[in-house]
């Protein structure tokens, strides 16, 4: 099952692809570089206990993607997200996951070690299982996780213990994000984008409510370069609703140009307009959202046409000059 | 600076008669046409004892109460307003520390009420004619009376969330000078023109309000209306009647421009427009946020470095980028069915998957209360295939699934050992009976022997032939080689066995041969009948 991984594919410019043995969801890209190389971490999606993630090598110079067979491991079910120790600091790579526990991994340059394994609930030693998580940059000791059992767990990752657990949504919560260090927005199966506090724990603000009741929001992406605007996606729709926190209620853009449902959206690492989506459509597009939406709609900048379903898009700071995608059981780097 | 003063006594005065929370004055922008911002204010309502810088000065004002009543009031609307410039002042500073250092404000957020928390983010809305509730009031030039202020709709009072915070329950607006004044207090009061005119009198009656702070002059239909305002300050119903007037002409004016502002503003705007109004102390359009939401705001603001993307990335023709200019082709047509397949597999699938094992890990536990809440389809199945089970399956009274496993497993065990008894009776009985019979033929081989054996073999071994093919069925007593020799007496038959069924009980053999003829060599199955007679019976005389 290791070495699996043995094709990747060199491509002249502006792409590099990695075939996996096996299909492909979560996808993580590192924040530290050894020279040249960084390493990128993608989690398979098999519909069996038996899971795994593997650490990919990518060499900007000879644009090549190399698994590293020392750095593959199990992972009960597939990972629902994947993300690194956002502070590059730290000297060995951090990798936290989510499923049934979060997890966190020390990535070692030859091996790798389980630092920990959280579980939330003191009563049992199981916990609700995880469908997303976010690390705060700001204060990196700090991961929100969001659950199917609505609520949302903020964990102080040094110590191991729960900071707080907050009920936050009627449904599942999918997906949350931080927007500084101790505030927090998830979205949910209940139809609503929620803005929480710590410094107040009692309250939260709904400032988004899909249209059509309960339209389930699946994923939701704060944009870290200018955080007025977040970004969420809806169950069965194409749309991109970007929301503006400052004006609740109404979007400030509904960008609707994929011609299938969208599955993954990133801001721009280094701009505070761009974002970039995957659909269904196997389109991989980047919108300008605009200052002043035009009457028919947001046309989006740039376009990249993939193999198949785009499930996964990754466009990190680390590396801002490659957007990651994953599509069937490909994952592959586009140039920007 | 007096003006501005004049006008905050003025105010006080107002809300002091009746006993009020608050009172505003929205006045219309002079740089942005058709917008009112916050222009000034009174605050009326109940304060938290001061911990502050400036506690001591204030704890002896308090105590004088009294003649300086009003200026307590004043001081303390001052210094919240100074705590929203500071605020907005902090807001504008990009640094991640979480505390910043504000500039110093007699009050700092911690000191403040819910309601003085709403008077204070009441400064930073701005609302565009006919927008919001005092928009609305500007635009049709009338009283306006919420009683429900923390009920209503979002769309009718865009503060309500904020209201509710506060306890505000009901709000009035009428026009006043160059925009509106609004009151509000925390209980519910029903709609009285009294309390209106009481107000208005107030407000009006007294001369020197005509000298404002705000300079509107550039625009000749405020001068005009100013004018209005004052020839007209003694007659309420005549004021009204001309100001409508000419109101309706400042709001056929100002439609188009006003539209335009209204854009400008709610749509996304530059980050730097947006800047500009916090630190301008004007805010921006916030709708519908409540005090606490406003906090979060401003906190998440204090740090937003703008990048901008290098020009490579516009240029996305060029041939570095894997992206190509975007154009309206087809893609891959949306299938509405399978939509976001591995996307909602990883939202509900996957978790599915852990609370599958979990409830089986549960299950080994011999705890299974958790099972109860699992929603999964499978496991509802499981759920009620088990029972079903339980149903058939007589139970010792746990009634946890692992017991009832338990249950099945033995009540099966007892099943089959019922049937293997049952079965070997059976046979134990058909023995018997042959053996019955067995022994009245002996009986009647007593008399005639060789009666008895044709009688008894004739019925013991039948032969049936379609064809080629022949079934052959003997019962008979057991004997060492009975077999070989009947095989034996076959293969002379030219007949070829391909199944053979045997069993032996109480000594008695049956033995089921299907078997084919070789050749066609004339064997008939009464031949073969005789044939195999002879070798059962031969022995059968030896025994």
């Amino acid at each position: 099952m290791d070495s699996s991984t043995l094709e990747s594919q060199t491509r002249p410019d502006n792409f590099v692809t990695y075939e996996s043995p096996f299909t492909l969801y979560s996808m993580a890209i590192s924040p530290t570089t050894t020279t040249t190389h960084r390493r990128i971490a993608v989690g398979s999606f098999i519909e069996e206990y038996a899971n795994r993630i593997n650490i990919l090598t990518f060499n900007e110079d000879t644009l090549s993607i190399k698994p590293n067979p020392n750095l593959s491991f199990d992972h009960p079910y597939p990972p629902t997200k994947l993300m690194f120790h956002p502070n590059p600091t730290v000297s060995a790579d951090i990798l936290a996951s989510s499923g049934d526990f979060l997890r966190l991994y020390s990535l070692r340059d030859t091996s790798i070690e389980p630092i920990s394994l959280l579980n939330n609930s003191k009563s049992s030693e199981f916990c609700a299982p995880l469908t997303s998580f976010d690390w705060n940059e700001l204060e990196p000791r700090r991961i929100g996780t969001s659950s199917i059992d609505t609520t949302c767990t903020i964990w102080d990752v040094e110590k191991g213990v729960v900071e707080t657990q907050l009920i936050a949504h009627d449904k599942e919560v999918h997906d949350i994000a931080w927007g500084e260090a101790g505030v927090f927005a998830s979205v949910s199966a209940d139809g609503s984008v929620r803005v929480f506090d710590l410094r107040d724990k009692e309250h939260s603000t709904i400032i988004y409510e899909s249209p059509q009741p309960d339209t389930p929001l699946l994923r939701l992406a704060w944009n870290k370069q200018d955080l007025r605007y977040m970004a969420t996606i809806l169950m069965d729709s194409n749309k991109i609703v970007v929301l503006d926190i400052r004006s609740p209620t109404l979007p400030v853009a509904e960008l609707e140009r994929h011609r299938g449902s969208v599955n993954a959206i990133a801001w721009a690492p280094v701009s505070c307009q761009h974002i970039c989506s995957g659909g269904d459509d196997s389109q991989a597009l980047i919108w300008e959202v605009p200052n002043v939406a035009g009457p028919n709609g947001i046309d989006p900048v740039s376009m990249y046409m993939a193999g198949a379903e785009i499930n996964q898009v990754q466009w990190s700071a680390a590396m801002p000059d490659w957007i990651g995608i994953a599509f069937g059981n490909k994952m592959q780097l586009l140039k920007v | 600076m007096a003006a501005k003063e004049h006008l905050r006594r003025k105010l006080a005065m107002a809300v002091k008669s009746i006993n009020w929370s608050y009172a505003i004055f929205w006045s219309i922008s002079s740089t942005e046409p058709g917008v009112l911002t916050w222009c000034d204010g009174y605050y009326n309502g109940g304060i938290k004892t001061r911990k502050t810088i400036q506690a001591d000065e204030m704890e002896e004002e308090e105590e004088e109460d009294g003649g300086d009543d009003d200026e307590a009031g004043l001081r303390r609307t001052e210094q919240l307003r100074q705590l929203y410039e500071s605020l907005s002042i902090a807001s504008e500073s990009h640094g991640y520390d979480p505390q910043p250092r504000r500039p110093p404000a007699a009050l700092s957020p911690e000191d403040l009420t819910d309601a003085e928390w709403y008077f204070l983010v009441c400064m930073t809305y701005e609302f565009t004619n006919g927008q919001g509730l005092p928009g609305r009031t500007l635009a049709k030039n009338t009283v306006s009376w919420l009683s429900d202020a923390h009920l209503a709709d979002s769309k009718v009072f865009s503060r309500s969330l904020l209201a509710k915070s506060a306890s505000i329950q009901t709000v009035v607006c009428f026009p006043y000078l160059e925009g509106l004044v609004e009151f509000g207090v925390a209980e519910k009061v029903l709609e009285e023109q009294n309390i209106v005119k009481q107000i208005k009198d107030l407000l009006f009656d007294v001369p020197s309000q005509k000298v404002r702070e705000i300079p509107l002059e550039s625009c000749s239909n405020m001068l005009d209306h100013h004018d209005i305002v004052i020839n007209n300050l003694d007659n309420m119903l005549e004021y009204d009647q001309n100001q409508e007037q000419s109101w309706r002409f400042v709001d056929d004016d100002d439609d188009d421009e006003g539209e335009i502002s209204f854009h400008q503003n709610n749509s996304m705007g530059s980050s730097d427009c947006i800047s500009q109004n916090l630190a301008s102390g004007h805010g921006d359009v916030w709708s519908d946020v409540d005090d606490r939401y406003h906090c979060v705001l401003l906190r998440i603001f204090k740090n937003t470095p703008r990048l901008v993307l290098g020009p490579r990335f516009r240029n996305c023709d060029s041939k570095e980028s894997a992206f190509v200019s975007w154009k309206n082709c087809d893609g891959m047509e949306s299938n509405g069915s399978c939509s976001q397949v591995l996307l909602k597999s990883v939202l509900y699938k996957v978790p599915k998957m852990h609370e599958n094992r979990l409830v089986w890990s549960r299950c080994e536990d011999g705890n299974v209360d958790r099972m109860m809440k699992l929603e999964d389809d499978e496991v509802k199945d499981i759920d009620h295939r088990f029972s079903v089970l339980s149903a058939l399956v007589p139970s010792r009274g746990k009634v946890d699934k692992v017991s009832l496993l338990d249950d099945t497993i033995d009540y099966l065990k007892t099943l089959e050992r019922k049937v293997e008894s049952l079965q070997s009776d059976r046979k134990s009985h058909d023995v018997r009976e042959r053996t019955c019979d067995n022994y009245c033929n002996k009986r009647k081989a007593s008399c005639d022997p060789t009666d008895l054996q044709e009688e008894r073999f004739s019925d013991c071994i039948t032969v049936s032939a379609i064809e080629k093919d022949v079934t052959i069925e003997i019962r008979c007593r057991w004997r060492d080689n009975m077999i070989v020799q009947v095989f034996d007496a076959m293969s002379s038959l030219n007949l070829e066995s391909h199944s053979v069924h045997s069993y032996t009980v109480d000594g008695i053999l049956t033995l089921t041969i299907e078997s084919k003829l070789k050749s066609c060599t004339g064997s008939t199955a009464k031949m073969i009948r005789q044939a195999l007679q002879r070798v059962i019976g031969s022995k059968f005389g030896v025994d």
